[in-house]
């Protein structure tokens, strides 16, 4: 069992559910797209079209 | 998986040249006669033997670099140009080959080691109190850490930290990124961040509505401040200012009349008195007297209705031809027609006096005047309309004033031509703009008498103020519903910049849950370890005076340091550990060891013990080779180094399914010998190699193995044999002497000097291993060798 399984059941639902995206087989940016894809994180600004003074 | 052989250590570490098959495939007869081949290939538990600096320990690295999976294969010290060869076979026959490096990572992680570097490196207390400090662990050396799952459950912590970090890095990146989008406004806008991150209420409900009304109201207040600094700059102009005049407007046709004693109002009309005038022949009459005009006024005031003679001529008026003349005379002179003709002049007189008066209409020169002077110091929004008529206008009105002095010359003629409709229109239109001019006037005056009463009054300066104040909130108004859009976007992502937080903040929260977790798991888990360990310290050493040995476990990741596990060794309770002799820490440490394997749920290792018991006495060398039997049989494979003969003897006695190897070093070149099993001892193995010598080639390479051979077997077989050497026990080594040593102890005494002649032989030079320059010849070595059957010692 690892770590993260033996700490899993103390966790609140929401780290439970950033717990399940964090698959240590797979590189930082793998799992960082995996987060984004769950609407968890964002750092691309969806807002331009964006006009300077 | 085992290794069965390692067929091939060509230039690797003390390994110059050492072909397996060639030391060790021998063939021989069965017991049958048949002819067999053996080849000494591993087993499930091996054996080697070697004296210091024959190779043992550089075996032991071979090893280690399989499991490393490293490139570190040291050179023989004499090749360093020629290159590597190492081949490996495996219980499958295939093969792991080394040139420059590991054709194949399959063996790594596969051993498990007990050396030198286990005792000094991952065995160590805790220290007194329980106090320990980074620069202790390091001057022992790094801590255990891969005990039971700790390593996997580090590497854990070590991921979710650094997922963290990289989060966080992408985070503040994004943040600067997104703030860089907004610098130059909040630079332009003269705000920090935070100001603008506090408005974001009034911001995001800001509307672009009403946009150029706020920029117009802006201009005007900025124009109201430069005036009012102005105003207070100027202070006595503006108590000399003057008010505007009004213009006059009475531009009217009407006159004011008696009319039974009732005084009214009535409309005059031009058309009517233009065109006034009296009969052709009172107009000839006129004419006729018109410079005798008072005369002839008399005198028709002489004539009556009874009159028959002229007053004037006293000639008889004839009715006929007079009468006519006298009425005339009578109605030119008739008071009724005075007093029209004065009426008509009088309203002539007006009316051209409108006249001139429209035409001569124009703004009043003063009031431009001041009201420049007052616009200075305060905002005159209106603006006066200029009083002037349109020439079209002007034109008429001068043909009208010319028609009217016309008839004013000859007012019993009908004047005709006039505009009087024009006119009319003209004085409406006019009348129109002076109300309104005046009207104008009206509204500034009081501005300016504000103006001077705000001066007096000293309220300049708090307006002043005050316009500054509402030029800023204007100002800022305006800049932030110009650039809402990208504000707006600027506080979602700074939104989104929180929301990526929160991952970092619940990382951190798993991390520090990880973190603690793994202290509990380490705690509970070393309690059990450290028993176990204390069993072994026990099983290997009962006398040892160590009433407790237990786990410490620490888990501080301030530091980002591993996991500490040392242990606690008291005696009275108080801690004794910095008293320990060498062997009472290497038999910790072997109780570390033995811990570990047992804890070890991965059975398919290769475990190395590199002389474990180097400062052992006999009693602790013999519990070892037992624990090592007992503790390592449900693992794949098992080599054990050793330079020790009684040691190497216990291992023989107690550990079963075993092969024993003798490692040589010859001409510069380490060599594995396998010895076979079916020899009780290894010098009686020697001694059939040496019954078959004339069947050897006389080689450099044979002269040294014999040579060696010969040592050891003279060496060891008197020792042993004769002295009990490597027995545990007095009583046994007094048994073998006093026994069946005893017999043979004549033998040594009485060939003493041979058997010294040969030992020396074999020392000469204190390099038994080599072949002496051109003394030394396979000969020589073979008289020595058959001298030594022929002791039958």
């Amino acid at each position: 069992m690892t770590l993260i399984e033996l700490i899993k059941d103390e966790l609140k639902e929401e780290d439970k559910l950033l717990l399940s995206h964090l698959d240590f087989s797979k590189n930082d940016n793998e799992i960082i797209d995996s987060v984004k894809l769950a609407g968890l994180l964002n750092f691309d600004n969806n807002y331009e079209n964006q006009k300077t003074k | 998986m085992k290794i069965k052989k390692l067929s091939k250590l060509n230039n690797a570490f003390s390994y110059s040249f050492f072909d397996w098959d060639k030391v060790n495939q021998i063939n021989f007869n069965d017991k049958d006669g048949n002819l067999k081949t053996r080849d000494g290939a591993f087993v499930k538990n091996n054996i080697f033997f070697a004296e210091n600096g024959n190779g043992k320990s550089k075996l032991v690295n071979v090893f280690k670099s399989l499991n490393e999976n490293k490139n570190n294969i040291e050179k023989h010290r004499d090749r360093a140009i020629d290159v590597q060869e190492i081949e490996v076979i495996l219980d499958d026959d295939s093969e792991i080959n080394f040139s420059t490096s590991w054709s194949t990572d399959s063996l790594k992680d596969k051993f498990i080691f007990f050396d030198k570097h286990f005792i000094d490196g991952l065995v160590h207390s805790t220290g007194p109190n329980n106090i320990d400090t980074p620069q202790r662990r390091q001057q022992r050396g790094r801590n255990i850490v891969y005990l039971g799952n700790f390593a996997e459950y580090n590497s854990e912590i070590d991921r979710v930290n650094t997922f963290k970090d990289t989060i966080l890095e992408k985070n503040n990146t994004f943040s600067k990124i997104e703030l860089s989008k907004i610098e130059g406004l909040l630079s332009v806008g003269n705000i920090t961040n935070q100001t603008l991150l506090s408005k974001r209420g009034e911001i995001e409900v800001l509307k672009k509505d009403g946009l150029q009304t706020k920029k117009d109201e802006l201009v005007k207040l900025e124009t109201g401040l430069e005036k009012l600094s102005q105003a207070l700059k100027d202070k006595t102009k503006i108590s000399a200012l003057g008010s505007l005049l009004e213009a006059q407007d009475n531009f009217s046709l009407k006159i004011k009349t008696i009319e039974n004693t009732v005084e009214k109002e009535v409309e005059f009309n031009p058309t009517e008195f233009l065109s006034f005038t009296v009969a052709k022949g009172v107009q000839q009459t006129l004419h006729k007297i018109a410079h005798k005009k008072d005369f002839i006024k008399q005198g028709m005031e002489k004539i009556t209705d009874t009159t028959t003679q002229c007053p004037f001529c006293e000639q008889k008026i004839k009715e006929s031809d007079y009468l006519q003349i006298i009425k005339d005379y009578q109605e030119i002179f008739d008071e009724t027609f005075s007093r029209e003709e004065k009426n008509i002049k009088i309203l002539l007189f007006k009316y051209k006096l409108l006249l001139e008066s429209l035409r001569d209409l124009q703004t009043p020169v003063q009031n431009q005047i001041f009201l420049d002077e007052v616009k200075k110091f305060v905002t005159i929004d209106e603006v006066l309309p200029v009083l002037s008529l349109s020439e079209d206008q002007k034109a008429i009105i001068k043909a009208e004033i010319i028609l009217v002095s016309s008839k004013e010359s000859k007012i019993l003629e009908k004047v005709d031509g006039s505009n009087i409709e024009k006119i009319k229109i003209i004085i409406t239109e006019t009348t129109t703009l002076v109300t309104s001019y005046n009207k104008i006037v009206q509204k500034i005056n009081p501005k300016i008498k504000q103006l001077k009463d705000d001066a007096n009054n000293g309220k300049l300066e708090t307006q002043k103020s005050d316009a500054e104040t509402a030029i800023r909130i204007l100002k800022d108004n305006i800049f932030y519903v110009n650039n809402k859009e990208i504000f707006v976007n600027y506080f979602k992502a700074v939104d989104q910049e929180q929301e990526n937080k929160k991952i970092v903040d619940n990382l951190e929260k798993i991390y520090r849950a990880m973190k603690i977790k793994i202290v509990e798991e380490f705690n509970t888990f070393i309690i059990d370890y450290f028993s176990i360990i204390q069993d072994f310290v026990k099983e290997i050493s009962p006398s040892m005076e160590i009433l407790e040995v237990a786990g410490e476990g620490s888990y501080n990741r301030n530091n980002r340091e591993p996991a500490l596990c040392g242990f606690r060794i008291e005696y009275n309770g108080q801690d004794c550990s910095n008293s320990l002799s060498e062997g009472e820490k290497q038999v910790i440490a072997l109780a570390f060891f033995f811990a570990h394997l047992k804890k070890e749920v991965n059975k398919d290792k290769i475990i190395i013990l590199d002389d474990p018991i180097t400062s052992f006495d006999t009693g602790k060398r013999k519990s070892t080779a037992e624990l090592i039997q007992k503790e390592v049989k449900d693992f794949d494979q098992l080599f054990i180094f050793t330079c020790d003969p009684l040691f190497r003897e216990y291992c023989l006695k107690q550990i079963e399914d075993r092969n024993f190897y003798y490692i040589f070093k010859t001409r510069g070149s380490s060599s594995i010998h396998y010895v076979p099993k079916n020899k009780e001892t290894i010098f009686t193995s020697f001694e059939e190699d040496f019954k078959e010598i004339e069947n050897s080639q006389g080689s450099n390479e044979n002269v040294v193995i014999f040579g060696q051979k010969l040592r050891f077997c003279l060496e060891t077989k008197i020792k042993e044999d004769y002295f009990g050497y490597s027995e545990d026990k007095l009583s046994n080594m007094i048994e073998q002497v006093a026994g069946k040593g005893k017999k043979k102890f004549e033998k040594l005494i009485n060939n003493k000097d041979q058997i010294l002649q040969i030992y020396s032989y074999c020392n000469t030079g204190g390099l038994a291993h080599y072949p002496r320059d051109g003394a030394t010849s396979w000969n020589e070595l073979k008289d020595k060798v058959n001298q030594y059957l022929s002791l039958n010692l």
